[in-house]
């Protein structure tokens, strides 16, 4: 029988290291190729939403009740919107085009970077359900034992058994 | 011709993370593989308890999360486009 820990105590410091960067959590409890496994899809996740959609797609501003969800991803997600601030909304990365108004109302401008349509709905909808998916991974970093991946010592099927 | 010129151009000029991607307006549907890619990755991660047997049960759940979206399509296109038109117009 594998030898089992089940030191299954709350960890707080789990949560916030895994909301600092996607995974973390599991690799400070011990529990590294688990947290680069939940990295790695999370991160997938949040990257394929941007490359889809662009950093338009994370707007803590403009779409902020998906921000709320986006937000679990941690820091990344800040600073994609961030850099959507910066870059696109500032017209530093490509020129700001006019849209049209309303008469008596003032005139807009965006940025011709921004995405529209399905490009936008995926791209925020992806980084939405890695958010998502990072805040189940953080709350299963709190209650895993530390270390509980580390293989078993005992015999595996197989290994010792007389020819 | 012409058409595939001006996608490959649209293609070459494409700045990454910072222009949605071309070509989405047309291949949006496709999204559905890597989405369901990307959740079975992480929520797998942390559900096996053998972390060997995560390749596996990602694919699986992948493969399941696809299939049902397309079940879904495909029952939702046999709704709306056969049978609908088949009842009668009062």
């Amino acid at each position: 029988m594998p030898a089992t820990n089940n030191d299954a105590t709350f960890r707080p410091l789990g949560a916030i290291l895994g909301w600092v960067f996607p995974g973390l959590g599991h690799i400070a409890g011990g529990n590294a190729k688990r947290g680069f496994c939940a990295m790695a899809g999370v991160l997938v996740l949040f990257l394929g939403g941007l490359l889809v959609g662009g950093v338009d797609c994370v707007d803590r501003k403009e779409d902020r009740l998906w921000f709320f969800g986006q937000a679990g991803c941690g820091p990344i997600a800040f600073a994609a919107s961030y850099a959507n601030d910066a870059l696109l909304k500032s017209g530093e990365a490509a020129p700001m085009i006019e849209m049209p108004s309303y008469p008596g109302q003032p005139e807009v401008f965006v940025s011709s970077y921004k995405g529209l349509a399905h490009a936008n709905e995926f791209g925020t909808l992806f980084v939405f359900l890695a958010g998502l998916l990072n805040i189940c991974v953080l709350l299963d970093a709190t209650v895993r034992a530390p270390s509980s991946d580390a293989p078993s010592t005992g015999r595996r099927a197989g290994e010792g058994a007389s020819k | 011709m012409s058409s595939h010129l001006s996608d490959l151009c649209t293609t070459l000029a494409w700045a990454p993370f910072l222009q949605p991607a071309p070509g989405v307006q047309h291949w949006w549907w496709l999204l559905v593989i890597p989405m369901a890619l990307g959740v079975s990755m992480a929520y797998k991660a942390i559900r096996v308890q053998n972390l060997d047997q995560w390749p596996m049960a990602v694919a699986k759940m992948t493969l399941q999360i696809v299939a049902t979206v397309v079940g879904i399509a495909v029952g939702l296109y046999l709704l709306v486009i056969v049978l609908l038109p088949l009842l009668p117009a009062e």
